[in-house]
């Protein structure tokens, strides 16, 4: 039989083994190179938290390089040359405006509009960033949260609930969020129960598993409508992201203790903090987008005396002391954030140097729903690209602008992005 | 909110075949254009595409297993009881389900939790001595593995398999042979490989073209697995499976004896787990009282509340009640937990048994169940707005629009008087009476019960007005005259098709759903609202028997 015959040949042959062994040997070298990786190796976070700000606690005052902090901002102080605040940045990219929270969430990562009847976005900035690396490390990107919204139907009528919960989306397929710390430890460090079998054989016999169900799903394609190749499509991404991953396997980097369950949200954001430094350092991705909790989120926060809810219960009956209370604390989250990326050594430099943060919300007042100047904090030095310490002011600039500007940083060039964004944020990358 | 956007509201429910708002004669001209390039994405068929296609059977995208069929579907295959899905990411949903086709994407991530599983999954099948009924390595003779992969494949692909396909998994096995792994592992990745091919992932039907739109009758195969994923949220038994492989689960007498045949199989029960669950249940996981404020909840009360309510809609799935008495229905089943909650005396255990309500005890129907009324509160105190727009989504499936955006911040206020007190502050604002005139009368008449569902004669010290009046003009006073009203209110037994429909056919009902749905929505009524009957008259549809191209 013919096709078993090419298929033994196909594991015989170890020269065809790997049908894409550039990967093999990328992944490789920068892993034995770590010691003196090159300080242009640069990476992306977004940090994203939900329902805006009290905007006078949170408004910075002063002029570009002559400026001071808002107050809900204080925790932020030592970071204050790190730091590159913009504001009067409008998060508008949803020009249909019919929903006050999901179409914030889903244009604020991808620049799109979002009328009613949408479904799927298409692809978010994090997303672009990671297709431009991929293959360089053994995860694309994480995306990362400390809750999941389990809202169905949406409480927003007409609208899908899929767009209210997902920040990156990558060709129309919404990417969820791992929440469990010690679930994404395990998926960063722990390795198959095949690990016993010698390597070589294990990856061949991997990849003969993965030749099947491949081979599955290209007969099936032939014989579908349109709407099913859009799923089958997602399917085939899923299995392609699997091999590369078992081409990639092992890891040099001493990952420290698996985290145990968190005893609330504040221990969530630490472990998944900590984690994503952890990831950046071993290099294990260069692309990490984290939410804290959602759009609708009804946390409590009492250990800043905050106990109600947090959307209806603070930000729409509390708009006062109770939200900023809240705001200054998801700030600090962000200092800690930048604390343990300064103590992190990353070639010639610290990983704060190298790495470009994205901390924003998807509201700007939240008390009023307002998309307009939401707080967007830029951090780190971005591997030379970026040059912190400055106040930019730009009122009329979406937020989508900023995210081209962002992603040129990240050595990304789009035409055009989302609903028609074609021009940078001007003044925050340098050449 | 401008007249252009509300009427793009309103042309856009009709489309979601929600059909609640009739579509008046205003202009739809801001509605979404198609996007095209990298940045297009995913928006409903334009305004009218259905229309003239009253006969249209309509088109289910490939749908992935959601976790609960993927849990099920394991268990039934080869005995593995593991909640696999507890490790994957949730399932996105519309109109409350979690088995809706389009809704149901595949990440990455996913597709690493589907690899994991896979590996537990076939290490199950290979010690389960109904899979592996031979042995004999493929060095000598392929005979065995081919017996084994044959009976295998069509189980977990739940269709015919070519002998192509199944030599092609014979393959794996020699692969692994040879390269030294023994007869038993080589089984053991190709099963693995079974279970990660779209094949097992995916519930797939066919079309001879796929892009005609003409009608025509499911499989016999396909129609076994969308009747044991409707019924039962798992793959198809072997006596389904006999009936598809000879072709004879199509015919009439044939297909009316095995679907009432699966509604008593314990297996229904999953009607109730997913089904009324996800309708009706389904943030009760979630939801977060204060522990300071109401130290009387914890995790177990929670699982009682939902025990109670999920036997009690139970009832009304299988037994010959109307559906319609869920609301206001004197009796219910408690654990001992639920019924000194209530102040219920005589039930003993853990398990839920049915109970005559007594009046001391202020409950009877749906709305007065601990389940539904913590569910729509907030973490400190009830919230009438939510209790409204719970009734008004999910019973009548007319939820109100949400607050437009740009409203100004509400002024601080002070913590003093009843919570309908402060509502009514709330309501002097013009832009929010709009809606709130529809949502607080609901909400007001429950404000008896507190946010974790227990009876109280005061708020803040003050005594409770539990009176209002509702947007027709009905004054109501009480979880009881609401009942009432709900009751004689048609949108209940639409909602009711509605919802059962979508979940039966795994999509969103369109436009040109909306005859089919008027009738069984008729026949439901005159039937006296037995569920049961609904559900039989959903699979007797064209829309379940039957597919089309074209999409």
């Amino acid at each position: 039989m013919s096709t078993k015959l090419q298929r033994r040949k196909f594991l015989m042959g170890a020269g065809t083994l790997l049908a894409l062994p550039f990967l093999e040997s990328t992944v490789t070298g920068d892993r034995t190179a770590r010691a003196d990786t090159p300080p242009s190796l640069r990476r992306f976070m977004t940090f994203h938290f939900p329902i805006g700000v009290n905007r006078a606690a949170w408004s910075p005052t002063g002029s570009e390089n002559d400026w001071r902090l808002g107050r809900s901002q204080a925790s932020l102080s030592s970071h204050k040359n790190d730091l590159s605040v913009i504001t009067n940045v409008d998060n508008t990219s949803d020009k249909s405006g019919g929903s006050v929270h999901t179409g914030r969430v889903a244009s604020l990562l991808t620049g799109g509009d979002v009328p009613i009847g949408t479904h799927a976005m298409g692809t978010s900035a994090d997303q672009l960033i990671a297709s431009s690396l991929s293959g360089k490390t053994r995860f694309r990107s994480l995306e990362l949260g400390t809750a999941i919204l389990n809202e169905n139907p949406n409480h927003e009528p007409g609208f899908d609930p899929v767009l209210k919960d997902h920040l990156s989306w990558s060709n129309g397929t919404p990417l969820p969020k791992e929440v469990n710390p010690s679930a994404l430890f395990d998926r960063l460090f722990v390795g198959s129960s095949l690990d016993s079998i010698p390597s070589g054989v294990r990856r061949q016999l991997q990849q003969s598993v993965i030749d099947a169900v491949r081979d599955d799903a290209k007969r099936l394609q032939s014989r579908i409508g349109k709407n099913d190749k859009v799923k089958l499509d997602e399917y085939l991404t899923g299995v392609r992201e699997l091999e590369l991953r078992i081409r990639a396997t092992g890891g040099a980097c001493a990952p420290g203790a698996r985290p145990g369950p968190p005893a609330d949200v504040r221990d969530r954001v630490k472990q998944m903090l900590d984690l994503s430094v952890l990831a950046f350092r071993c290099d294990l991705t260069r692309v990490i987008t984290f939410g804290y909790e959602h759009t609708v989120t009804e946390q409590a926060h009492p250990w800043v005396g905050v106990k109600d809810g947090y959307h209806i219960g603070v930000t729409h009956n509390q708009p006062g002391a109770p939200y900023v209370a809240v705001n200054t604390w998801i700030i600090s989250q962000l200092a800690y954030l930048l604390d343990r990326l300064k103590a992190t050594a990353d070639g010639s430099g610290t990983l704060l140097d190298n790495t470009i943060v994205y901390f924003a919300s998807e509201l700007g007042e939240g008390s009023a729903h307002d998309p307009r100047n939401i707080p967007v904090i830029v951090a780190g030095g971005g591997a030379g690209r970026l040059r912190p310490g400055r106040l930019l002011d730009r009122p009329g600039q979406g937020n989508a602008n900023l995210l081209i500007a962002l992603m040129q940083a990240m050595d990304v060039d789009v035409a055009s992005f989302g609903n028609g964004f074609t021009t940078p944020l001007p003044g925050l990358v340098t050449k | 909110m401008s007249d252009s956007r509300r009427c793009t509201f309103r042309w856009q429910r009709a489309a979601l075949g929600l059909l609640l708002f009739t579509s008046g004669a205003c202009s739809t001209g801001d509605a979404a254009a198609p996007r095209i390039g990298p940045g297009a994405q995913k928006t409903d068929d334009a305004p009218g595409a259905g229309a003239g296609l009253e006969n249209d059977v309509g088109t289910v995208t490939i749908r992935r297993l959601n976790g609960t069929e993927f849990d099920n579907t394991a268990r039934d295959l080869v005995g593995a009881t593991k909640h696999f899905s507890s490790a994957f990411p949730p399932d996105d949903g519309a109109e409350g389900f979690t088995n809706v086709a389009d809704a149901l994407t595949m990440s990455p991530l996913l597709f690493e939790g589907y690899e994991a599983a896979a590996e537990q999954i076939a290490a199950a099948a290979v010690a389960n001595p109904k899979v592996v009924t031979c042995s004999g390595s493929t060095l000598e003779s392929e005979d065995c593995a081919t017996t084994i992969l044959a009976r295998f494949t069509r189980r977990a692909w739940r269709r015919a398999v070519t002998a192509q396909e199944v030599n092609r998994l014979v393959e794996l096995v020699h692969d692994a042979e040879t390269s030294g792994l023994t007869f038993a592992a080589g089984i053991h990745l190709a099963i693995k490989a079974t279970l990660l091919s779209p094949s097992f992932l995916f519930k797939i039907e066919m079309d001879a073209d796929p892009t005609s739109k003409e009608p025509h009758a499911l499989e016999d195969y396909e129609l076994a697995s969308r009747l044991s994923y409707f019924l039962w949220s798992s793959m198809p038994d072997e006596v389904l499976f006999a009936y598809a492989e000879a072709k004879k689960l199509s015919q009439p007498a044939t297909f009316d004896m095995q679907v009432r045949r699966m509604l008593k199989d314990p297996r229904a029960n999953a009607l109730v787990d997913n089904f009324a669950s996800q309708w009706l249940l389904h943030t009760l996981t979630t939801v977060a009282p204060d522990p300071t404020i109401f130290p009387a909840f914890d995790d177990a009360l929670r699982t009682s509340m939902g025990q109670e309510t999920r036997a009690f809609l139970g009832s009304f799935l299988f037994e010959d009640q109307s559906l319609t008495d869920v609301l206001d229905a004197p009796f219910s089943f408690l654990d001992e937990r639920m019924a000194t909650f209530y102040g219920v005396a005589g039930v003993h255990g853990t398990t839920p048994v049915r109970v005559a309500l007594p009046p001391s005890s202020h409950r009877g129907g749906l709305l007065t169940q601990a389940s539904i009324l913590t569910m729509t509160a907030v973490a400190t105190r009830t919230s009438p707005v939510r209790r409204g727009e719970w009734v008004l989504s999910e019973l009548l499936c007319a939820p109100p629009p949400p607050p437009p955006p740009g409203i100004p911040a509400l002024p601080e206020q002070a913590s003093v008087g009843t919570m309908r007190q402060r509502m009514e502050e709330h309501r002097r604002n013009p832009i929010c009476a709009t809606c709130h005139t529809q949502m607080d009368p609901i909400g007001f008449s429950l404000e008896h019960y507190d946010a974790i569902g227990r009876w109280r004669e005061l708020d803040q010290g003050l005594p409770i007005d539990a009176s209002g009046v509702l947007p027709d003009g009905q004054a109501i006073d009480g979880a009881g005259e609401l009942a009432s009203a709900l009751k004689a209110d048609p949108r209940f037994e639409r909602c009711a098709t509605h919802k059962l429909y979508t979940y039966a056919l795994g999509r969103v009902p369109k436009a040109y759903d909306a005859t089919r749905l008027a009738d069984l929505t008729s026949g439901f009524a005159r039937g006296g609202h037995r569920t049961r009957d609904l559900i039989i008259d959903i699979v007797h549809s064209d829309a379940f028997r039957m597919r089309r191209g074209g999409e």
